[in-house]
């Protein structure tokens, strides 16, 4: 391709390049940024999909004479990625960079393993079921109430001791629960309460945890 | 890895096309090449950094497809080209909104007599769709063809882009007092 009107120009552009100072290995954050990346165009599909069943859903109510409308479904459709790849995929973008890979190690219990600075930690999301416990408090709470029966995750207890970060948050009576640990113990933990305090903020997150709780809801009925 | 076929042994390369493994290795072969291109691009090495960074996430993003395309750096080309230009029309966007356009190009330095730093101010000046092409055209030995694929415009319009923008070139060196020619 090269002509030798243009070789000049190339050698010129070579010598420029050249001179750049030296990269870091962009790897990981590039596989952190792409995982991201991957999560928000899967909470998109499935958002979509549910969007798109629960119009259905609605336009069947609103048809005169048509039947009860069936149920919204809770849970994203059987292909889709699971409830913890989610709040895992979630974690991985909103979590300080420091974290390069958030991911489920235990299904059923809310359990994650997370890298950071080339160390491993465990973190649980400890999320309310229909079935989980109310706390106390609201046991007997009027509907409605503002602390017990109200759509928002509500800060609660927050601790960071010994090794151990703990933010508490209560979604309509019940405690949502985010821990991360020093397991085992070699390194400080990579993230800070106002980094799990901003989950609570995150609009995504309380999708997930009503998500959780409704679907405990259709299955105890 | 090796495989066995029909006519024996033979090596194929080490990368898993689709997996992780094959993205890291893919990505570590090619981030300094693709950080050059960018560099010319930008014209800074922090922005040249970002749009590398940004380059390989999609591209592992979509790892199936692009690993498995015939030549995977051609489409982290790709990728990183139309990133630098939509972000590149963002930018100009947001200056438009906020009145301050045509304050985008910076100022050469006084001092102007190293060719490196004429060279990245003259590329510079020049609109963004047109200095990718000169980029991918005589740095990265792209055909006129390519080029107008990449950018999705005529043959055409890449030569006589590149022509105008070779001669501004000429121009802006030459008025420093250098020449691609002789430096």
């Amino acid at each position: 391709m090269d002509t030798d009107e243009n070789m000049p120009l190339r050698a010129a552009l070579e010598r420029t390049a050249e001179d750049l100072p030296p990269l870091p290995d962009l790897v990981p954050l590039a596989v952190r940024e792409g995982r991201r990346r991957r999560a928000r165009a899967r909470f998109a599909v499935v958002t979509a999909a549910l969007g798109a069943v629960t119009a259905g859903a609605l336009g069947l109510t609103l048809l005169p004479g048509a039947g009860p409308a069936p149920s919204a479904p809770a849970a994203p459709p059987a292909d889709g990625p699971g409830f913890e790849e989610r709040v895992a995929a979630l974690l991985d973008e909103v979590l300080p960079a420091e974290v390069t890979d958030v991911r489920p190690v235990d299904i059923a219990g809310g359990s994650y393993m997370l890298d950071a600075n080339g160390t491993t930690f465990r973190m649980t999301v400890a999320v309310p079921t229909a079935d989980s416990a109310t706390l106390p408090q609201c046991e007997n709470a009027p509907a409605g109430s503002s602390l017990c029966d109200r759509e928002e995750l509500r800060l609660g207890p927050v601790s960071e001791l010994g090794g151990r970060v703990r933010v508490g948050f209560l979604y309509r009576g019940k405690s949502v629960t985010i821990t991360v640990y020093d397991w085992p113990g070699e390194a400080k933990v990579p993230v800070e309460a106002a980094d799990l305090m901003a989950l609570g903020r995150e609009p995504r997150f309380l999708e997930l945890v009503r998500e959780r709780v409704s679907a405990g809801a259709q299955r105890a009925r | 890895m090796a495989v066995t076929t029909e006519a024996g042994p033979r090596a194929v390369p080490a990368v898993d096309v689709g997996s992780e493994a094959g993205f890291e290795e893919f990505a570590r072969s090619a981030q300094q090449r693709l950080y050059r291109t960018a560099y010319l691009l930008c014209g800074d090495a922090e922005g040249a950094r970002d749009l590398t960074q940004t380059t390989l996430a999609k591209v592992y993003q979509h790892w199936r497809r692009a690993g498995a395309a015939e030549h995977p750096l051609a489409y982290a080309k790709t990728v990183l080209t139309r990133t630098f230009l939509a972000e590149r029309r963002r930018r100009l966007r947001d200056l438009l909104a906020l009145g301050r356009a045509g304050g985008t190009v910076p100022e050469p330095p006084a001092d102007h007599t190293d060719l490196r730093v004429t060279l990245l101010a003259a590329l510079a000046e020049l609109p963004p769709r047109a200095r990718a092409m000169v980029v991918l055209r005589y740095w990265d030995d792209q055909s006129v063809a390519s080029v107008a694929a990449l950018l999705r415009c005529s043959e055409a319009t890449v030569k006589s882009q590149c022509s105008r923008s070779l001669a501004r070139l000429r121009t802006r060196l030459a008025d420093a007092g250098l020449s691609m020619e002789g430096s």
